[in-house]
């Protein structure tokens, strides 16, 4: 799979996620190793409103969301990944009204799990806001609804 | 527990649901996924709307994992405010969650246990279950949150 059809498919699969589109989950970024997304700073994610800070579970939604898309874009074929468990470390306060960037990889991709981490910042890549973990379960090809890889990045067949 | 940690989130008189309900104003995206506090008894309990809008699989459909973390974290702060007289807002430092079974659209509940009322650090756990499959949690979770300086 090239990275444009990666980047191809990871927006198509955002559209296909309800909650993803509401919120206006940006792809920004693919390549074989890590993905980016983006999400607005927008109001409608606050969780403090007296001091203008956005939710923590809008960061974890976030990640869940990275770390997923870099799990399933990791298998030789995708196939549905349902999340086993994640874990956020909030390294400092998220301000509303600036954009959020969530770069994701697979530290280690195993027969039936896959390994991944995140960092979620907003200005500065090296000052990240939030950093995660999670841990996804491969659902395997007979598992996967016939079409899915074909559906999202136009790919069927052994890949 | 240690007397001395009570000294900043002193456990008082649990505040109810409906002054919990008061404070979504301040929390817009929490609204936006549609939390609630609830009683049921003498338990205070958290409730996710089943909005098709929090979907993540639409084919099955199942809640996004995300929303259902976002839903435990709130009830998570929610529940120590609610325990502490709601004076202060604690940080979430760290929050770590597990996925039993996946989450249909359908109302969630949660309710919360506090591990630890520290001065500083708070240890909560919360577990979420849907319909009456109480015993058949669709998640549990952790969180520690610290009280601003």
């Amino acid at each position: 799979m090239t990275n444009e059809q990666r980047l191809t498919g990871l927006k198509r699969f955002m559209t296909l996620i309800p909650h993803c589109k509401m919120l206006n989950m940006q792809v920004e970024a693919v390549s074989e190793t890590d993905l980016v997304l983006s999400l607005e700073g927008d109001q409608r994610f606050v969780g403090n409103a007296r001091d203008q800070l956005i939710h923590g579970g809008l960061l974890t939604v976030l990640m869940d969301t990275a770390c997923g898309s870099a799990a399933i874009l990791a298998l030789p074929e995708p196939e549905v990944c349902p999340t086993v468990d994640l874990r956020m470390d909030h390294y400092r306060a998220a301000s509303a009204g600036q954009r959020l960037f969530c770069r994701a990889r697979v530290t280690h991709l195993a027969r039936q799990i896959v390994f991944t981490e995140g960092w979620i910042w907003q200005q500065q890549e090296d000052h990240p806001v939030a950093k995660g973990t999670g841990t996804f379960m491969r659902l395997g090809p007979e598992r996967t609804p016939k079409g899915f890889a074909q559906h999202l990045f136009g790919t069927g067949g052994a890949a | 527990m240690n007397e001395s940690d009570l000294q900043s989130g002193q456990l008082g008189e649990r505040l109810t649901a409906t002054t919990i309900n008061g404070w979504f104003d301040l929390i817009p995206y929490a609204r936006l996924i549609g939390v609630q506090a609830l009683e049921q008894g003498d338990e205070l309990l958290f409730q996710l709307q089943p909005e098709s809008s929090n979907v993540g699989n639409p084919l099955l459909p199942a809640l996004h994992g995300g929303v259902v973390a976002a839903f435990m974290e709130t009830a998570a702060v929610l529940s120590v405010m609610a325990h502490t007289g709601g004076k202060r807002v604690p940080k979430v430092i760290d929050f770590s969650i597990d996925y039993l079974r996946s989450a249909r659209l359908e109302p969630t509940l949660a309710s919360c246990q506090l591990g630890r009322l520290g001065k500083r650090v708070v240890n909560v756990s919360v577990a979420a279950w849907q319909g009456e499959r109480r015993d058949e949690p669709v998640a549990l979770a952790r969180a520690h949150l610290v009280w601003p300086e």
